[in-house]
């Protein structure tokens, strides 16, 4: 087979050094690390917000901020990470980077539209942030009615209208997705050689399609009942609250799986090539990745057990909750059995994701208590949920998007960083969190409702134990900031695999050149091939292409 | 690049009229108190107008069987949405 052939150019990081070079760029790497450094703006601004929740919990009687602005601390919390911080972690910037790499294609299908929801999603994180700086927001991130339609006070609209906007974001980034993974893989590039990194994406994608506009319908719905009286939700003029409800979890509850699809994708490359062992039961996983994306759309009941919806409703959405654990479990499994016998590496991407593993099956079983429906009486709204989708969206999702920019790292700077420090890094924050979170189980299990101001004081100790851990989890997410900007300057040169890893992205050089293949790559083998025939397993630390590797793609003419 | 016929400008014409044709027929059903019946033929008329801007404006009539499928998954999802929602609203009471 024919390919084009183009003169080799050099990396896309010196295709331009001016601002303008960046924010013009419709190179996907470029627009990946555009991503990523909003991100983490916006990750800090969430967490400051949550500094300040849990130093205001150290006492019970709330002496540091008063109800109104805890109540605004908690909503920006939880927009700003929801929103700007979560949803477009993985897929925004390590999707971005990873997808046209790893299918052997030169770009996204739509370059310019990708540029375009990075314009977005900033629009919409201003219109957001500028609607909390104005005064805040006190509805929780969840926008309840009749509180957001009737009652608040605050810029309900105008934080709304934010998060309206960045879902259009969403909407271009997955419909980007979709069309790259279906149209542009290279020659030989079957759906089952794609690595599970972009079938996690293309689930991801698929949900951000279709779950997106419901959001931004509910959104537009609110804001024509609060600004012009439409009834809607209110049931003095015709509407139903639960309406509210069941449009938002339609889209939030899904919205969870984009957190965590991405970051069973990123467990899925870094688990094998650090056990130095193909993946276990490759196909069940990639249909357990599509299982999770659509059963996902069948749960959001379960947010409502307690809101008044009718019994028969509480228990179709409870026996779904309990199927979609189902192709969780054989993910977890799996990664298990990759592991079994691995000659497993512990450099600081395999911490995170084995740190990822252990919290997300602790987040994931707590999530069968609150979809039981006598016991979600007892836990819900309080504490134990808190600590539940933490365990899920941080100790899960957070905890592998740092073991993904760690792994991925030396592709995209070309520099390599200290992995002592990561490695220091990754047990810290891994101590924090759960000094953070697990005395949340037992404050909501005896009883502390989520979103309170002040608390009774036989409390405290477990909420010190947790504001304790909340600031060694700060000390673990400032380390890679650090280090990681650190290696940018001072950090060895990367090789073009220093982990002796399979797949596409680590054959063409770091970091890589603007077009990312001289030519389009033939491939001819599966994505995982750290299993030699015969003979010992290899050293991932052993150079620039490990003996893993071999095989991976069977042709790879003219990969610079 | 899938291309597809795309229909004479009369065609489009045709179906605008069709949607004004259908537009106020809805607005004379809110004439006649029928109950329950206005209710229903208003969400026949509006299922009729989808279709007449699926099929034509939005070409799905000619559309590669690809875009059909997508087509059909966004009214699948949205049967999920309306069909699991009444499980709640059909049996609160």
């Amino acid at each position: 087979m024919s390919t084009l052939m183009l003169p080799v150019r050099g990396n896309y990081l010196d295709e331009g050094f001016s601002l303008w070079s960046w924010l013009s760029s419709v190179d996907h790497k470029r627009i990946a690390i555009l991503y990523t450094i909003s991100i983490t703006m916006f990750f800090f601004v969430g967490g400051v917000a949550a500094s300040l929740i849990r130093l205001n919990l150290v006492t019970p009687t709330g002496d540091f901020v008063s109800a109104e602005t805890y109540n605004k601390l908690f909503t920006m919390h939880g927009v700003i990470m929801v929103w700007f911080f979560l949803i477009p972690s993985i897929p925004s910037t390590l999707g971005n980077f990873l997808v046209p790499l790893m299918i052997g294609a030169r770009d996204m299908a739509f370059p310019r539209l990708n540029l375009a929801s990075w314009y977005l999603y900033i629009g919409g994180g201003l219109f957001t942030v500028g609607a909390l700086i104005a005064g805040g927001v006190d509805t929780g991130w969840t926008f309840y009615t009749p509180y957001s339609t009737m009652f608040s006070n605050t810029h309900v609209i105008a934080a709304a209208a934010g998060v309206f906007i960045v879902g259009f974001s969403s909407i271009l980034t997955g419909i980007n997705f979709i069309v790259t993974i279906h149209k542009m893989r290279a020659p030989g590039m079957t759906w089952f050689r794609l690595p599970l990194f972009i079938w996690s994406m293309y689930a991801t994608a698929i949900i951000f399609v279709l779950a997106t506009p419901v959001l931004a319908m509910t959104l537009f719905l609110l804001a024509i009942e609060r600004f012009a009286g439409v009834g809607v939700f209110d049931p003095a003029l015709g509407g139903d609250p639960l309406l509210f409800q069941h449009l938002f979890w339609f889209y939030s509850h899904p919205a969870v799986y984009v957190m965590i699809l991405p970051a069973m994708g990123v467990a899925s490359e870094i688990i094998t090539c650090f056990a130095r062992k193909n993946v276990f039961a490759y196909r069940s996983m990639a249909f357990a990745v599509l299982a999770i994306a659509v059963i996902g759309f069948l749960v959001w009941g379960h947010h409502m057990f307690v809101a008044g919806t009718s019994v028969y409703s509480s228990i179709v959405f409870s026996i779904l909750s309990f199927l979609v654990a189902i192709p969780s479990a054989i993910k977890v499994f799996n990664w298990t059995a990759t592991l079994y016998k691995g000659s497993i590496h512990f450099e600081a991407p395999m911490l995170y994701l084995l740190g990822f593993v252990g919290l997300f099956t602790v987040g994931g079983m707590t999530g069968l208590f609150l979809a039981s429906l006598a016991l979600d009486v007892h836990l819900h709204d309080t504490y134990f949920v808190i600590a539940h989708f933490h365990y899920i969206m941080v100790g899960g999702s957070v905890m592998a998007f740092l073991g993904a920019i760690h792994f991925w790292w030396p592709k995209i700077t070309g520099r390599m960083y200290s992995d002592r420090w990561a490695r220091f890094a990754a047990i810290v924050v891994f101590i924090g969190f759960n000094l953070t979170f697990f005395p949340q189980f037992v404050l909501g299990y005896l009883g502390m409702p989520r979103r309170y101001h002040e608390y009774p004081p036989e409390f405290q100790v477990l909420n010190v134990l947790s504001s304790a851990g909340a600031s060694v989890l700060a000390v673990g997410y400032l380390l890679p900031l650090l280090y990681l900007l650190w290696s940018l300057k001072y950090g060895p040169r990367a090789t073009a695999n220093p982990w002796g890893a399979t797949g596409l992205e680590w054959q063409t050089s770091s970091p890589p050149p603007v077009d990312n293949f001289a030519s389009i790559p033939i491939v001819t083998a599966p994505p995982y091939q750290y299993e030699p025939p015969e003979g010992p397993h290899p050293n991932p630390s052993a150079g620039q292409k490990g003996e893993g590797s071999e095989g991976a793609v069977g042709a790879r003419d003219g990969l610079s | 690049m899938i291309t597809h016929p795309v229909p004479a400008i009369r065609t489009y014409v045709l179906v605008w009229v069709g949607l004004i044709v259908l537009l106020l027929l809805t607005l004379g059903s809110a004439f006649i108190p029928l109950g329950w019946g206005n209710a229903a033929i208003n969400l026949a008329i509006a299922v009729a107008k989808s279709l007449l801007v699926i099929f034509f404006y939005m070409h799905l009539r000619s559309a590669h069987y690809v875009l059909r499928i997508a087509a059909t998954a966004g009214f699948f999802w949205l049967a999920i949405l309306l069909g699991l929602s009444l499980t709640d609203f059909v049996t609160r009471y």
